[in-house]
């Protein structure tokens, strides 16, 4: 995907047939002179290992056909042209683009000589999509944008994408909130934008904007989904991901960018005989930290007792595998890439597991030589066994223990009828829960895409596209008849179906003049959503049954539907290859705002200047490549879906005895709803020092959301409670660094090292009424971050001193802000060796820095009777007073969670070649690998890296009960034919 | 390529229109302009309204009931449920006031949603008249509830007024009084219609006598003795006016006492047991001896409203016979008030209300003024219990009180710059 050209992307995105095709083809071919079927060829290799490069996109760069390297670093091109100079470009992540001239004459079949490419830390010419199908050069950018290559992704060995770019991406937040098989992070892109809109980024494959919604159907304890339905996309299909963190980069996205925009392109066919890599790896799963449950052998009067350690019941090391075979190939005309994976992840957590199997096929098609068709079909099915655990004690597994006295053996059977002797303590036995109960969710998704793209040549490209992604997500929950909780058994079913559909109409035109280049982009774009839930339950069920069927039987149904159109328009001016100017426009409209503010605008403006190509830039100085740049803009946030009809006043149906009627809503309907406002402006820098081997960007952001949503209060005697306003503001600031580095580059031995460092500074500037608590102790207050802790802490005199009394020390009167959920700074040093041609290994540290977690998982352990502090009860250190004392001050389980995690290391060694093709096979790779291998930190719970509310935008850094993540080995297989 | 051109628009335009509304509606609740567009549509409003009138009394008993003398609390989770149960000072932003208000400008608002859409709806005459009376008495019981709690309140207030100002409760009494007068006048005009009283007025709820009951109510606490007077007149003897319910829509009084999972737990307090007239047969139509532990006192069971869906009078009968003998009392009728005094009394054997069972009185009994109004303070202790009543009536008698007035909500406050507070 990294082979578009300034004229636009044709062959390489990803998207569907329809009738566009029928019509398109029937047009009359371009106009031209002469043209023929040529054929170019070539091989392209690392400059210092004289491997061959892989995955390099090489582009014919005058008529924008493009195509992939193979693993044999081997490419064909086959254009239909005239006669005549073409000039042939060579890039890839991590590499200096390259270039050769081709002459095109009476052979039809030319071979370029072997290109070699060199590696470099700065990369001005690395193709971005800035996400309205104008690809552009780097150095053309007034923004930052971060790309993370598909072998970092791959490397990762991450089970989902968004865990994969953890510690990858400076300025972005990625908290693995659960540790649950199928995932569950949250990616904060500059901060949160956002309290009651959401504060996920838009994310968008191939052109293709897809859900990536967390919504919770049945309460599994987190009041979000665990996962995020960004799981269901394959890691070893990514080519490439771009991210864009803010208004000033993602301004033509409209109303939906505030968070910032996260692009995924997957891989695509090039030309070639088919070309198939099957790759295969076990993983082992394993608990890293335990909790320090109280142990001590008796009782708190001295009876000497025996104590059970629950957590070694429920946890486990568990095994898994995952194996994606895909074969990539075509000819002048076709094109394809297809896989297929299965991915088995049996989590840590007793009777937890996941299971996804999915197919993708990309699809492109050049019909004459102006004309690029491309379609891409991605089917999943991604099946979960949920736990129920955070908050929800009731069917909660490490819920259930930390509220059991540890005195309790709830491994214990009955000898004759084989049931569990203690069925329940606070909360059912959680030994029988995972037996007999059933929380399951199972999605099927499609996801597709088509895309029509005509550029003739001297005359605009134009293209359109349509993507659409739909789901069935099924939750069930069943509870059999005979438990504690239920005598007669319950289940509930609640089926969602999703339904997403984009259309896009984009122009590009590229002139250009001697030392001035002008690119003109005008489009539109389409998106309906419709998001429609069943939600069925029994109770007193059908023995034997465990579908929903009972004596008692009750169903629900909901829809919400949204449409966004918007139009934009961007200006690029070149000079010279060294001062780029970019104005853009962006006219936007959503159903979910009220009439009077329905069209929106967001301008846009940036510019970047190349010092370093300018004429007085000396030769030897210090920097090799150093450029300015600077962007503003302005983007906005819709509504949730949940609030998509919020703009209108509406009713809802109550019981009078036994006739319906109808009644007002206690939220009014905001006929002036608007979107939340960003702005946006951000500085910096890229330089290359000592030959471009030091590669620095710099950035300083500066974000400003106003018109942020929020309840507001009404006062109760206009019969109404609240109205959804955009009455708030907030502000993000912060800083991002990243340095590359190419350490040592030889033959031999190859080191580079990637540092990345930001550091975010939010602030609610202004709120609508007073202000108020999200999650348990997450507070929302003008003047301080958002979600700040606010818990009792201990009393002090104006010395300082903490005041005690005769029990031990005594609680402020009120609770008072204490910490603050939000990192200070996050950091991660990624390095990347090779050792002669065969062995590379990477290691990735990353490192999140002063954010406070609330360990309420330890707080009740202390209460129910199993914690460290009834240990030192046990162990007579304190008495029962000053354990009750304790456990009030709920600031003193307030922790600084700090850590750097080892997050991935992996070592892979390509066997020779020459034993490979004894085996019959083009390569062979070894693979052994580690992720989350080891957490450097002081906190005490199970993970520093957590949050029982999932993605929720203030609610973060509650550590309850939560599924830890686990350390995970994988040792694996690639194979190419 | 304009032809390509042409043909993409086309084809963009085609695919667009399919999903291009700006203007969806809501497939899960439906919009107000609906509602309003559609006669029948109010009618669902109306049965609405009937709904949210019921659901009102819940709130204003237990706050009457807890701030005057009659229910303790149970539970010790509220401090302000604690504090009216002993007399202490309410504390500001604590739940309290606020149940009461939001309920009555809940009602208010529906009522003014029919006031205003349904004079040009697409009814039948009667149904109109119907559905407008019925707003203005509800509206003119939510004022009611208003003035009984609280020095002043707005009446003029809505969405597009979010700054109403207050006026005294005085004014708030004439504005119910007048609103009830309009309604009694609306239905004698134009009588009601079939469809009104089969498919709208909900079992066992009697719009005319309410409206007189009301009248009367309202009257005596606004001090007009002579319009009191007159309207316990019109009330039948026979005549009775309840909010039922059913197991979708529970009675708002057993919601917050003894359904789980309320955490007020409100129960009645042992000194109306403890201090009744020997042999009065409607302490146990009320309460239940028993020992609960309550956040300040030992507390009896109730014995009305126990169930989900029991009803609840909007009137007892004898009410309009103590209305009668206060005027009486209050006019220095002292032997009407006496005869109307024994005719509550004296009563046995009722079915669906209390019966007091006692002994007559005479005039030796209750030899002044004072005495008789004595009397009548004690026979509406144990004859209303629980009506929402007693808060007013230690105040009208200038008996021993905890509070005149509840503080205003603390929401209104907050967000209405009008509010005096």
């Amino acid at each position: 995907m990294t082979g578009r050209t300034r004229r636009g992307i044709g062959w390489s995105a990803a998207r569907a047939a329809t009738a566009a095709l029928a019509i398109l083809i029937a047009l009359p071919q371009g106009s031209a002179a002469q043209q023929d079927n040529y054929r170019i060829v070539g091989v392209v290799i690392d400059s210092t290992s004289r491997r061959p490069l892989t995955s390099v996109a090489v582009t014919l760069t005058a008529v924008g056909i493009g195509t992939l390297s193979g693993s044999d670093g081997s490419w064909a091109l086959a254009p239909r042209l005239a006669a005549g100079t073409y000039t042939v470009s060579f890039s890839r992540i991590g590499y200096e683009t390259a270039t050769r001239e081709v002459q095109l004459g009476t052979s039809l079949t030319i071979a370029v000589d072997t290109v070699a490419m060199r590696e470099s830390a700065v990369q001005l010419d690395e193709i971005i999509v800035t996400g309205t199908g104008a690809a552009t050069q780097r150095r053309a950018l007034g923004n930052a944008v971060s790309v993370v290559a598909g072998d970092a992704i791959a490397n990762a060995r991450a089970s989902t994408v968004d865990a994969a770019l953890q510690g990858k991406v400076a300025g972005a937040q990625i908290m693995s909130n659960n540790g649950s098989p199928g995932g569950g992070v949250s990616i904060r892109l500059r901060g949160t934008s956002s309290i009651v809109a959401g504060a996920e980024p838009l994310y968008i494959v191939d052109g293709v904007i897809v859900d990536n919604s967390s919504d919770q159907q049945i309460n599994f304890g987190y009041r979000t989904n665990p996962s995020n339905r960004l799981a269901d996309i394959d890691p070893n299909d990514i080519e490439r991901v771009e991210v864009l963190k803010g208004a000033a980069a993602a301004a033509l996205y409209g109303s939906r960018a505030n968070n910032g925009v996260i692009q995924i392109f997957t891989k695509r066919g090039s030309i070639g005989d088919p070309r198939i890599t099957v790759s295969t790896r076990a993983t082992y799963g394993q608990l890293e930290n335990k909790l320090p449950f109280a142990l001590t052998p008796v009782e708190p009067d001295g009876t000497p007792v025996t104590r059970y350690d629950h957590q070694d019941l429920v946890f486990r090391n568990a095994w898994g595998n995952e194996t994606s075979v895909s074969a990539s190939g075509g000819g002048e005309q076709t094109r394809f890439f297809l896989s297929g994976n299965y991915n088995k992840d049996n989590g840590i957590m007793l009777g937890s597991a996941n299971e996804r199997i999915g197919g993708r096929l990309n699809v492109d098609q050049t019909v004459g030589s102006w004309l690029n068709l491309s379609a891409g079909f991605n089917y999943v099915r991604n099946r979960s066994d949920l736990l129920i655990n955070g908050e929800n004690g009731t069917g909660g597994i490490l819920t259930a223990i930390v509220f059991t006295n540890t005195n309790v053996n709830l491994a214990e059977r009955d000898p004759v009828t084989g049931e569990f002797v203690i069925r329940q303590t606070t909360f059912p036995n959680p030994l029988e829960v995972t037996e007999r109960w059933k929380s399951s969710q199972t999605i099927n998704r499609f996801v597709g895409s088509f895309q029509a793209r005509a550029a003739p040549e001297n005359l605009p490209s134009i293209e359109y596209r349509l993507g659409y992604d739909t789901y069935g997500m099924e939750t069930d929950l069943f509870i059999p008849r005979g438990t504690p909780v239920s005598q007669t058994g319950s289940s509930t079913a609640v089926t969602r179906n999703q339904y997403l559909i984009n259309n896009d109409l984009v122009a590009n035109w590229t002139f250009g003049l001697p030392s001035l280049e002008l690119t003109s982009t005008a489009g539109m774009n389409h998106t309906y959503s419709r998001e429609q839930t069943v939600n069925a339950s029994a109770l007193d069920l059908t023995p034997t049954t465990e579908l929903v069927r009972g004596a008692v039987q009750s169903a629900s149904q909901s829809r919400f539907e949204t449409t966004t159109i918007g139009f934009f328009a961007q200006q690029q001016v070149g000079f010279d290859d060294r001062l780029y100017l970019t104005g853009a426009l962006r006219w936007d409209a959503s159903s979910t705002f009220g009439e009077s503010e329905r069209w929106q605008l967001y301008p846009k403006l940036s510019g970047s200047w190349v010092l370093s190509n300018t004429n007085w830039w000396g030769e030897g100085s210090l920097f090799s490549e150093f450029r300015l740049r600077g962007a503003l803009g302005y983007a906005g946030n819709q509504p949730p879906v949940g609030s998509a009809y919020a703009r209108i006043p509406r009713y809802t149906g109550v019981t009078n005895i036994d006739r319906i009627g109808l009644v007002h809503l206690s939220s009014a309907g905001n006929p002036n709803l608007k979107p939340e406002r960003q702005r946006e402006y951000e500085i910096g820098f890229d330089a290359g020092m000592l030959d471009d081997r030091i590669g620095l960007a710099f950035t300083y952001y500066d974000q400003y959301v106003t018109d942020l949503l929020l309840t507001r209060p009404f006062p109760p005697s206009t019969g109404y409670a609240s109205v959804l306003d955009n009455v708030g503001e907030l502000s993000n600031r912060g800083i991002e660094l990243q340095v590359n580095t190419r350490n040592i580059q030889s033959s031999d031995f190859g080191w580079s090292t990637t540092l990345n460092f930001s550091l975010n500074r939010n602030r609610v500037e202004k709120l609508a009424g007073n202000p108020f608590t999200e999650g348990y102790n997450n507070w929302v207050a003008e003047g301080h971050a958002l979600g700040v802790w606010k818990l009792f802490d201990v009393k002090r005199d104006e010395r300082g001193n903490v005041i005690e009394d005769d029990v031990g020390p005594v609680r402020t009167d009120s609770t008072v802000v204490m910490g603050d959920p939000n990192p200070d700074f996050q950091a991660s040093l990624h390095n990347e060796l090779r050792i002669g041609g065969n062995i590379t290994a990477t290691v990735l540290l990353d490192g999140v820095f002063g954010h406070d977690v609330w360990n309420q998982t330890v707080r009740i352990m202390d209460i129910f009777s199993a914690g460290p502090l009834y240990d030192r009860l046990l162990r007579g250190e304190i008495t029962q007073a000053y354990r009750s004392r304790i456990q009030g001050i709920t600031g003193l389980y307030l922790e600084d969670a700090s850590f750097v995690k080892l997050r991935e290391i992996s070592f892979a060694y390509r066997v020779p070649d020459t034993f490979a093709n004894g085996l019959g096979m083009s390569t062979l790779t070894l693979e052994v690998a580690g992720r989350n291998l080891y957490t450097f930190t002081d906190y005490t719970g199970l993970d520093p890296e957590t949050n029982m509310f999932g993605t929720s935008t203030v609610a973060r850094g509650t550590d309850f009960a939560t599924y830890p993540n686990p350390r995970t080995f994988s040792f694996g297989v690639r194979a190419g034919f | 390529m304009i032809r390509a051109t042409a043909v993409g628009a086309v084809l963009f335009t085609v695919i667009v229109s399919g999903g291009c509304d700006l203007d969806l509606s809501d497939p899960n609740s439906p919009t107000e302009e609906v509602v309003f567009g559609e006669g029948q549509n109010l009618i669902l409003v109306a049965i609405g309204l009937q709904a949210e009138a019921a659901a009102m009394m819940g709130p204003q008993i237990f706050v009457t009931s807890l701030a005057a003398d009659e229910l303790g609390a149970g539970s010790a989770t509220f401090d302000n449920f604690k504090a009216a149960d002993i007399g202490a000072e309410l504390v500001a932003g604590q739940y309290l006031s606020e149940a009461p208000w939001a309920a009555a400008y809940r009602v208010n608002k529906l009522a003014d949603d029919l006031l205003s859409a349904v004079p040009s709806a697409n009814l039948d005459v009667g149904t109109r008249s119907g559905i407008l009376a019925m707003a203005r008495t509800f509206k003119a019981m939510a004022f009611g509830h208003l003035a009984t709690l609280h020095e002043g309140a707005p009446i003029e207030a809505g969405i597009d007024n979010p700054d109403a100002s207050f006026v005294s409760r005085a004014e708030v009494f004439a504005e119910a009084i007048s609103l009830l007068e309009q309604a009694r006048d609306g239905t004698i005009a134009t009588p009601l219609s079939d469809e009104f009283r089969d498919d709208i007025q909900a079992d066992g709820f009697d719009l005319e006598v309410t409206i007189y009951a009301l009248l009367a109510r309202y009257n005596l606490m606004a001090g007009n003795l002579a319009a009191a007077e007159q309207a316990a007149d019109l009330v039948p003897p026979a005549a009775r006016s309840e909010f039922r319910f059913s197991a979708n829509d529970q009675n708002p009084v057993y919601s917050t006492t003894y359904n789980s999972g309320n955490a007020f737990q409100l129960r009645a307090r042992q000194d109306f047991r403890l201090e009744a007239e020997s042999g009065d047969a409607r302490v146990e139509y009320w309460v239940s001896p028993a020992s609960i532990a309550g956040a300040n006192r030992t507390l009896d069971d109730l014995a009305r409203y126990r169930d989900p869906t029991d009803a609840f009078a909007i009137y007892l009968p004898d009410e309009m016979k103590l209305i009668r003998a206060e005027v009486a009392a209050r006019s220095d009728d002292l032997a009407t008030a006496i005869d109307l005094i024994n005719e509550v009394r004296t009563q046995c054997n009722a079915t669906g209300e209390p019966a007091a069972c006692l002994d007559a009185l005479d005039s030796g009994d209750l030899p002044s003024e004072q005495a008789v109004l004595d009397e009548i303070l004690e026979q509406r202790r144990y004859e209303l219990y629980l009506q929402g009543l007693r808060f007013d009536d230690l105040r009208r008698f200038d008996a021993q009180r905890k509070y005149d007035f509840l503080p205003l909500p603390q929401t209104e406050c907050d967000r209405n710059a009008s509010a005096p507070c």
